[in-house]
């Protein structure tokens, strides 16, 4: 019965090699010119940020519109309208996912806007009762895109939606999401455009430490709460593909594909100075090439990777799984790379933790 | 016993450490002592004992309403499973921000809360307990059980699916794994350590014994209990403690590959402890195999064990054996065979190694 002892043992006197890198890389050290990064900032501001909100502003605003139109005439063809710009709005909200900074860090925009996956038990009763407070804790997964998913699409009838609480709830949920977003917006133009670009050092709290951050974090999200958990990779190997994003649209896919080119828009500063530049700078290398390519590239075998899918992510779980942890590889690794690579080189520290509160 | 000669256990390892850009290579020596017991700094794994208690309300819910043939509400399980109002929608006797349902493996949630469904159902039947028709069953000593009508003993299959979909998977499958372990070690945080000391003590918690195991077995819960009543055959204590102890302190002191050999060994003894109690429980049943009352609570204990072996992320036998396994044993518990019961005995007792003490598990 001593032999259960033993294992312990002989690993403990095991040799254990720890090979120790060359490279100084001490997180936090601010390396680079200072006013390269303060030109990244404001560029990335004015190119990726502001007219990712603003896209996302005006397609809200063309669903508030087509859904004022369907509730004076409730028809088949105004019912398709507001459908089609809600998932309009959705998707342009992805892009805007990973700038949880400042004023959206302020508002808790992603969790107001996107928590899925929709307590529907905790709507219905909502709706049920007409007296909720959407900003009460208990409602946090019965709001926001994923309710008005749920409201527009849980079944094809007209009737269901065009019943008063119904669209009392979906008016609530679309005023949250506007106004929510017109603080943010207006906040960015009062001043935080100034303080974004001016705090351009690399330390915690850093625009730049904050935005790798968010990044990296909306990034695990996509990866997690959108393809590993609806996969079963959390779960034994037991699939839930009823837990994947939009479940009720089946928009799932095309959401994922927008997140994912949203952050790879966010790191590359699209027209203008992203990360991606600033690395170059930096002569940041990733094995013999740039750390800028390598990762540019691992987005596009992730692009390539969702793109193959067919259209419904959740039928692809249940019918197709070999594709979507094909993906899914995919994801992790271009992680390795935006979590470690990345905020080495740039002085930058991951601060933030899975943390489920215990 | 070599093994209490062991404690405590002193790990020297020796690390070499080499630096390939200087051309040299460092030799250092390091040491730590694992204690004897779980006493080491900022361990705090209230969390889990909010949710041991939690169910131990639950099962005692359902025992008094048994005792006394009384409906049981599946509305009142449902509100202590998922702590409504933070107090079980009344049903428990202290407050707590802390769930089972939300830690539950979310595919078996369903399956949890249908069998509240059915055993308000039951609960409600004015039968005695027989082949076919669900109801209470009395022995000649006063032992009052209830059973559906294959002899499945929900109260039973509640309680221990809660031990494997909670505390065994949240402990073996959630904080032992990468997410929880690839985390900070670094920044302490007064009375809860770092956060993977805090991940590692939060699967310690629910295994239900205090820091003092195994010198001390007392107020042991839930799977701490089941594990001392095979330590005489596995000395089962002793290992999933040491298991667990020298996890702990080799997080603390850094050495992960220590660490993550101390996660393979939790992972096992934990399930060998699961496995001898099935082994026990179907011994049991071939042994009390005419006798209705007792047999199919010994069966259903052994069945959903059997079931709890799944939660495991680095379990030994297959799902299809574990199929099999279940098969073997079939649906209708009245209705077994000694030799399906011995067959499911030995497939289990053959995959774990076991063949040398299944008869006397």
């Amino acid at each position: 019965m001593s032999i259960k002892a033993i294992p312990f043992a002989i690993i403990a006197a095991v040799f254990m090699q720890a090979s120790i890198g060359c490279k100084d890389n001490n997180p936090g050290e601010p390396v680079g010119s200072p006013f390269a990064r303060e030109d990244m900032l404001k560029e990335m501001a004015e190119n990726v940020i502001m007219p990712s909100y603003s896209k996302l502003l005006s397609d809200v605003q063309q669903l508030e519109a087509d859904f004022e139109m369907f509730k004076s005439s409730p028809n088949q063809q105004e019912f398709i309208a507001v459908r089609t710009s809600f998932i309009a709005a959705y998707v342009s909200w992805q892009s805007c996912s990973p700038f949880e900074v400042g004023p959206a860090a302020e508002e808790s925009l992603r969790l107001m806007l996107n928590t899925f996956t929709l307590d529907t038990s905790q709507l219905k009763a909502n709706m049920e009762s007409g007296s909720y407070d959407l900003f009460s804790a208990q409602n946090s997964d019965a709001k926001g895109f994923p309710a008005l998913d749920f409201l527009l699409f849980r079944n094809d009838s007209l009737e269901q939606f065009t019943q008063e609480k119904a669209l009392l709830y979906f008016e609530q949920n679309l005023d949250l999401i506007s106004e929510k977003l017109n603080t943010v917006i207006s906040k960015w133009n009062d001043g935080y455009d100034q303080e974004f670009a001016s705090n351009s050092g690399t330390s915690v709290g850093s625009s730049l430490g904050l935005m790798v951050n968010e990044l990296n974090f909306d990034f695990e999200l996509l990866k997690n709460a959108k393809v590993a958990i609806p996969l079963g990779l959390k779960t034994l190997g037991v699939a839930q593909p009823e837990l994947v994003e939009a479940v009720y649209s089946d928009k799932s896919k095309e959401l994922l594909l927008a997140n994912l080119i949203g952050i790879k828009n966010l790191f590359i500063g699209a027209e203008g100075q992203g990360i991606d530049d600033y690395l170059d700078n930096l002569d940041a290398k990733y094995g013999n090439e740039n750390l800028s390519q390598a990762i540019i590239n691992r987005f596009d075998n992730c692009e390539t990777k969702i793109s193959a899918l067919n259209s419904s992510l959740k039928s692809e779980i249940e019918n197709n799984p070999s594709a979507v942890e094909a993906l899914h590889t995919e994801l992790q690794n271009l992680v390795v790379l935006l979590k470690t690579d990345m905020p080495s080189q740039l002085g930058v520290q991951i601060t933030y933790q899975d943390n489920d509160g215990d | 016993m070599l093994v209490s000669k062991l404690f405590p256990l002193t790990c020297m390892a020796l690390l070499l450490g080499v630096s390939s850009c200087k051309d040299e290579v460092q030799i250092r020596e390091k040491k730590f002592t694992v204690p004897s017991t779980y006493s080491f700094d900022n361990v705090d794994y209230s969390g889990q004992i909010a949710r041991l208690d939690q169910l131990d309300e639950m099962v005692s819910y359902i025992e008094t309403a048994i005792k006394a043939k009384d409906q049981i509400e599946s509305e009142v399980l449902m509100e202590m499973f998922s702590n409504a109002n933070e107090n079980g929608g009344g049903n428990f006797s202290f407050s707590s921000s802390k769930q089972l349902s939300d830690k539950c493996f979310g595919p078996h949630v369903q399956k949890v809360e249908a069998y509240f469904d059915q055993i308000e159902l039951i609960s409600t039947s004015q039968n005695e307990a027989v082949n076919g028709v669900a109801g209470f069953s009395e022995n000649t000593s006063g032992s009052i059980r209830l059973y559906d009508e294959n002899g499945v003993e929900l109260s039973e299959m509640i309680e221990k699916t809660i031990m494997g979909a909670v505390f065994y998977y949240q402990a073996t499958a959630v904080y032992l794994d990468n997410d929880k372990m690839n985390v900070d070690n670094e920044t302490v945080v007064e009375g809860q350590g770092t956060a993977m000391q805090h991940h590692w003590d939060e699967a310690y918690g629910y295994l239900g014994v205090s820091n003092d195991f195994p010198a001390s077995t007392e107020s042991l819960r839930f799977w701490g209990k089941y594990c001392d009543r095979r330590n005489d055959l596995l000395s089962s204590n002793a290992s999933l403690s040491e298991a667990f102890r020298m996890g702990r302190a080799a997080i603390d002191n850094k050495e992960y590959d220590l660490r993550d050999a101390a996660i393979v060994e939790v992972r096992k003894n934990w399930e060998k402890g699961c496995v001898a109690t099935i082994i026990h429980y179907l011994n049991e049943a071939v042994d009390n195999l005419g006798d209705d009352h007792t047999r199919n609570h010994v069966l259903s204990e052994a069945y959903v064990f059997i079931e709890s072996l799944f939660y495991n992320p680095d379990k030994i036998i297959s799902n299809n054996e574990l199929d099999e396994v279940l098969t073997k044993i079939g649906a209708n518990f009245y209705e077994v065979s000694a030799q399906d019961l011995q067959s499911a005995r030995d497939q289990l007792s053959t995959i774990y190694e076991m063949d040398n003490i299944k008869s006397a598990l």
